[in-house]
């Protein structure tokens, strides 16, 4: 409307290439997202760019959504499920500047899902692709610092050490407590890291439909998990993994199925449980669901040690 | 005139892509949807097209992907200077003077033992090289089945051009996953891919076990 010189639309940035990265790069990027896939859950390195944004920001999840988004692409970004939040919003309007394509909140709309640390609630399809930001794409990292090593570990499929690990566990806490990122094995061959998705998505992954690819940025690697694929997340037969549950339901939109987070609404601990995924609770209410729209009070055990009465 | 015209050389290269980044866009992301679902088979658009033995998918597929640094191998059947001249000078990709150096093939059909090209290793698997083959045709339903990641159960799938020597040692190039090669079919503008992961078993003739 201001006549912006030389740009496609009055939205898009002028003097950048098609989503910002250089075609030599995408080029790249694009060889070895091929075989990522054709070797699935192996980390491919490849050669991570600097981005217009630090990495820990989804650089990587960048990279791999510059490398494959086209013009007739709908992009949807979320963050810990929601489309409203800074990080989510600023992947989606950095691809609405520099590549001009449409932008949706509503999962269903999408062609790419760009995601930090969720899997929307609703069944992806075939003809979608979700693409994860990876912090630390090494499952095996925690236990083994030397990527000398890792490598040599995923080489030979040596990972009796990774279920020591989750052995610790079980027997300090009498249960496996790792909530997020929580380890999966892609196809009976190699253990991946989920990016910090909750255990709770982990389930989502195993023969999803959709293409899932990750990218980590700075740690410079790119996997992926072709659709119909097995992923199971790691466990003992006498202690088989299981999800989160709540005794709550979304105070929105009343549903007992999906991820909630928990939000303190006061200074007593009351807290309102609601849909960790913003599209999914939206659409449920739009539909007529609706939930309580009441904090819960804070449970009894844990304000028992606290002095009652408090001055205020 | 005749001596200042022979002073300056010119070689016909037909043109590449009309709107490169789009168009490589295009077509990488039919090549992803493939080696994401193997025995799936996608039209690519004619985005550019050429009349020789180089078929129009492997033309494309090589405009979208190969650079400088993937070294293209290929048969002796399209070493020619029209292909050759082509490719160099629209990807600047440099020709490997072996099977064993490439990490990109182009092949007219199954003239290239499978055996001879780059599997990766096993801390390196991605160094495998990807093959793509030139077949006369391919379809959705054949006397192959596959499995494996990205088919969802099985599928059926047939390949023109390709004997059944082939598959036997398309196996033993994959048998030490995560090695391997992964191969890209190309018949005219069709495309299928079948990654390393993919197993391929043969029916036997007229339905024996």
């Amino acid at each position: 409307m201001d006549g912006t010189p030389n740009a496609a639309t009055p939205e898009t940035l002028a003097g950048y290439n098609f989503a910002y990265l250089d075609e030599q790069t995408k080029r790249m990027i694009r060889r070895a997202t091929l075989k990522a896939v054709a070797i699935p859950g192996y980390q491919v390195p490849f050669g991570s760019r600097e981005m217009p944004l630090p990495y820990g920001w989804g650089t990587g999840g960048i990279q791999v959504t510059a490398s494959i988004i086209g013009v007739e692409d709908t992009l949807k970004v979320i963050d810990q499920g929601a489309d409203d939040t800074t990080n989510a919003v600023n992947i989606r309007r950095f691809f609405a500047k520099t590549a001009g394509v449409a932008t949706t909140e509503k999962t269903a709309e999408a062609s790419i899902i760009q995601t930090r640390h969720r899997i929307p609630e609703e069944p992806l399809r075939a003809d979608q692709i979700i693409v994860y930001q990876v912090p630390q794409p090494e499952p095996l990292r925690f236990i083994e610092p030397r990527e000398a090593e890792t490598r040599k570990m995923h080489a030979l499929s040596e990972y009796g050490i990774m279920h020591v690990g989750l052995y610790e566990e079980i027997a300090h806490f009498g249960r496996i407590t790792q909530g997020y990122n929580y380890p999966v094995q892609v196809d009976d061959r190699y253990i991946m890291a989920p990016s910090p998705i909750p255990k709770f998505d982990n389930p989502k992954m195993d023969h999803m439909p959709a293409l899932q690819l990750f990218g980590a940025g700075r740690e410079k690697r790119i996997y992926a998990v072709p659709p119909h694929t097995k992923v199971k997340s790691l466990d003992f037969e006498d202690h088989p993994f299981t999800i989160e549950s709540w005794e709550q339901t979304c105070a929105l939109c009343g549903s007992e199925e999906s991820y909630l987070d928990e939000v303190i609404t006061d200074d007593r601990g009351s807290r309102l449980f609601v849909c960790s995924d913003s599209d999914y609770c939206r659409t449920r209410r739009d539909a007529g669901h609706e939930g309580s729209g009441l904090p819960v009070p804070a449970e009894p055990d844990t304000t028992a040690s606290e002095p009652a009465g408090e001055s205020s | 005139m005749t001596a200042a015209l022979s002073l300056t050389p010119t070689i016909d290269i037909e043109p590449g892509f009309i709107d490169p980044v789009r168009d490589s866009q295009m077509i990488f992301r039919a090549v992803l949807d493939v080696m994401a679902r193997p025995g799936q088979i996608a039209t690519l658009p004619a985005l550019a097209e050429r009349q020789d033995r180089l078929a129009p998918a492997s033309t494309m597929i090589c405009l979208a992907l190969i650079d400088h640094e993937t070294p293209l191998w290929l048969d002796e059947s399209l070493m020619i200077p029209g292909i050759t001249g082509y490719l160099r000078f629209h990807t600047g990709a440099p020709l490997a003077s072996s099977p064993s150096q490439a990490s990109v093939a182009v092949l007219d059909g199954p003239s290239t033992s499978l055996t001879r090209f780059k599997t990766g290793s096993d801390a390196y698997p991605e160094n495998g090289a990807t093959v793509i083959i030139q077949v006369p045709g391919l379809s959705a339903s054949g006397p192959l089945t596959l499995s494996g990641p990205g088919v969802d159960g099985e599928a059926g799938f047939g390949v023109e051009g390709l004997p059944d020597s082939f598959w036997k040692e398309r196996e033993a190039v994959n048998a030490g996953f995560p090695r391997g090669v992964d191969l890209i079919l190309c018949a005219g503008d069709k495309i299928a891919a079948l990654p390393r992961t993919t197993r391929v078993s043969l029916h036997e003739v007229e339905g024996d076990q």
